[in-house]
């Protein structure tokens, strides 16, 4: 007994050797820094001045007085809102479409995808200057169309609808695609052939048949993709900034600039341990609201 | 090859490597780094070269350094420069980034709206130059004294002073749109709400703004000093002065220009990138930039049409507003080699290489003496600004020394305030209590 306990305990350690790069890796660059950022949310560091302890100070301003804290939420909300309706519903159609076994479906899967591969920086310049209000060729196109030209991302309405469409052009038909076409692939054809028999219309399969079994995919991208849109900032830094006059001034992209450009680190610490929580709580509600939605086989 | 031998365990073979070994190779490689130690050492005493590190920014200015520093190694042996470059947009993050982990260089190019000036001096990052330029023999009096007075903190001076501009005072006017519209090129006693309003009223056109201007706070101290208002109290530096009526009648004269007067491009008619795209492509007729802009433009410009600087105008008072830029060479002081760093500073001040700042996309040398030499005195886009030295103040930071938030305050503010048709007032008002917010934080 003695000498198998010792022989599993020298085995253990053999394993725990052999993780041993990946978790020294995980503690000095993941867990390490994410338990020090703890700390200095409560602290007032600054990269190159003097560090004291502060407490919940910092949380305190966020709450009751950044001046842009509350409106760089409700601008991530809005944009996440409005990305993952779309991206969800959009995605969803282009699989179905690329299911429904039409010709040219091997190009069209490509086609669709290749836009997902768009760097976001050069996203950002190109549909900087395809959306160019006075130059720019799409309200050119407008214009010929007798078409109202908005301001696009020069304008503070126009901003976020115009960052949503960036955003929609590279993320519909990529990711989210793929794994719902991969998910239709797992729907039974003999449950839509007997429907079929039993006259059920097309919208009915889809509803009755399709979406339940579709569901726990549909799940995984809510779930991924609204950590995704709430994370928006390359977009936002290259494209306008976070103007004009602060209507695309995202959360990440205001803890970015309170960590970055006003070396307040401590603050920004605090901003992303409350995006955490966010997050968190986010992802622990979509998983209570989906009991009894979500259907595994 | 190598081949595995499938009888030899390697499980139990020893290793070639065993400690006699080891210790003996050990042994003979600290002797062996031991008794060229001296020797290295005496090499350097005997003129192997100081290298040192200076950080500055990619592009046109960072092609100028290098170029100053091979000229500098050419011209002596004592020193080798090693120039680090980095993007502007990440310029202040790097310095950080660098002096967080202790592989901040000997020296950097900064300027008041950088990190690498004021939020470092007051952390004691940079090296106070008063003794080093004592010692060289280096007469503070050379320099504008706003420069020097702008450069110093607490008594200590944090920067040595490269290059000096009159902000956003030079207007650069294409003589062909100008011409055809029959006007006058603005002249120095011209005031914005008059002949300059006029003449810029006929340059505009169905298809062309007459004057553009960069939307952004630095760009706006030339309107707002003229009216003789400012965005900070120069004497307290906590109090923003944007709802006092002076800076309050220049933002909404700014703000006639495109929503009135209609000679000035709203926000989505400028390029992407700034006003001088706007400039170049002939979309304006004029624009309004500093002195640091006439090589990059003139390259830019080419044969398309002729141009020339003016002087911006005076305000309703007859007052000429700006602010003193200044450009720095800061000093690291934990520095090994300030004799050896001070020395590339003297070299980059010099006379000559103040005449060959201004092709190099820098502002002109803040030493007075080379501004008499011909190539400078002689020169029309200097001529405008040595005018404007002579009458404008150092620009007034924070006092809580918080730079970026106070910036970003009013760039993103005044953006609305442009954008916004039916309300300037309230716009404006919304803009000052955005900055007050920022100078009432305690100092960083």
């Amino acid at each position: 007994m003695a000498m198998s306990m010792s022989r599993r305990s020298k085995r253990a350690a053999i394993g725990y050797l052999y993780i041993s790069p990946w978790l020294v890796g995980f503690l000095v660059f993941l867990l390490g820094p994410i338990v020090a950022s703890f700390w200095l949310s409560m602290t007032n560091y600054s990269v190159i001045g003097d560090t004291t302890f502060v407490g919940l100070d910092n949380y305190d301003y966020m709450f009751t007085k950044d001046p842009l804290f509350w409106s760089a939420v409700g601008k991530s909300a809005l944009f996440a809102g409005i990305v993952v309706t779309v991206g969800l519903t959009g995605s969803l159609a282009c699989a179905l479409l690329l299911d429904s076994g039409l010709r040219g479906t091997t190009f069209l899967r490509t086609a669709f995808f290749i836009p997902s591969l768009t760097p976001v920086v050069a996203l950002a310049l190109i549909w900087g200057l395809l959306l160019q209000p006075r130059y720019g060729p799409v309200n050119g196109l407008l214009y010929n169309l007798g078409l109202p030209q908005p301001g696009w991302l020069n304008s503070r309405e126009w901003a976020i609808p115009a960052m949503a469409l960036i955003r929609l052009w590279a993320l519909i038909g990529g990711a989210q695609m793929v794994i719902f076409l991969a998910g239709l692939q797992g729907v039974p054809q003999e449950l839509q052939d007997a429907a079929k028999i039993d006259g059920a219309s097309a919208w009915r399969r889809f509803r009755d048949i399709t979406l339940p079994l579709l569901s726990p995919t549909i799940f995984f991208n809510l779930i991924v993709g609204v950590i995704g849109a709430l994370k928006v900032f390359a977009l936002a830094f290259v494209a306008t900034g976070g103007g004009p006059a602060y209507a695309t001034w995202f959360y990440v992209l205001h803890l970015y600039q309170e960590a970055f450009a006003n070396l307040n680190m401590g603050y920004a610490s605090a901003l992303a341990w409350f995006f955490f929580i966010v997050v968190l709580i986010l992802t622990l509600l979509q998983f209570a609201l989906a009991r009894g939605r979500v259907h595994y086989s | 090859m190598l081949t595995r031998n499938a009888s030899f365990d390697y499980r139990t073979a020893k290793s070639r490597l065993d400690r006699r070994r080891f210790v003996r190779n050990a042994a003979l490689t600290a002797g062996a780094v031991s008794a060229t130690t001296p020797l290295r050492l005496l090499a350097r005493a005997q003129g192997e070269p100081a290298e040192i590190r200076f950080h500055t920014r990619t592009g046109q200015t960072g092609e100028y350094y290098q170029a100053q520093a091979e000229a500098f190694h050419q011209a002596q042996d004592r020193v080798r420069v090693t120039v680090e470059l980095t993007p502007n947009d990440e310029y202040n993050q790097k310095l950080t980034t660098l002096l967080a982990g202790g592989e901040l260089g000997d020296c950097w190019w900064a300027a008041p709206f950088y990190t690498g000036l004021y939020p470092f001096a007051s952390r004691g990052v940079n090296m106070d130059l008063r003794e080093l330029a004592s010692q060289a023999g280096e007469d503070l009096g050379a320099f504008f004294p706003a420069s020097i007075e702008q450069l110093t903190v607490d008594g200590a001076l944090v920067g040595w002073p490269l290059g000096t501009h009159a902000g956003w005072s030079s207007m650069y006017v294409n003589l062909d749109a100008w011409q055809e519209a029959g006007g006058e090129v603005p002249q120095w006693e011209w005031t914005y709400d008059n002949e300059w309003l006029a003449a810029v009223k006929a340059a505009a056109s169905e298809n062309r703004f007459g004057f553009a201007f960069d939307y952004q706070s630095q760009a706006a101290y030339t309107f707002i000093r003229s009216w003789g208002g400012d965005w900070i109290d120069p004497e307290n530096r906590s109090s923003s002065l944007i709802a006092a009526p002076e800076t309050t009648a220049a933002l909404l004269f700014m703000h006639s220009l495109v929503h009135e007067h209609q000679v000035s491009p709203p926000q989505e008619a400028i390029l992407p990138g700034d006003a001088n795209s706007t400039f170049v492509n002939e979309i304006t007729a004029s624009w309004a930039h500093g002195v640091w802009g006439v090589s990059s433009t003139a390259n830019a410009v080419g044969d398309k049409f002729a141009w020339q600087t003016a002087s911006m105008p005076a305000g309703p008072g007859g007052a000429h507003g700006s602010f003193q830029g200044i450009d720095c060479l800061c000093m690291n002081a934990q520095t090994e080699r300030p004799e050896a760093t001070f020395e590339w500073f003297r070299w980059l001040t010099s006379v000559e290489a103040g005449l060959a700042q201004l092709e190099g996309g820098v502002p002109p040398t803040a030493r007075v003496a080379t501004w008499d030499q011909p190539q400078m005195a002689e020169n029309p886009h200097l001529q405008v600004t040595r005018q404007w030295l002579e009458e404008i103040e150092p620009v007034t930071f924070p006092e809580n020394a918080r730079v970026s938030e106070f910036q970003t305050a009013i760039n993103q503010n005044f953006q609305a305030l442009m954008l916004e048709a039916d309300d300037p007032e309230g716009a404006i008002q919304r803009l000052h209590e955005s900055v007050q917010a920022v100078l009432d934080q305690p100092s960083v």
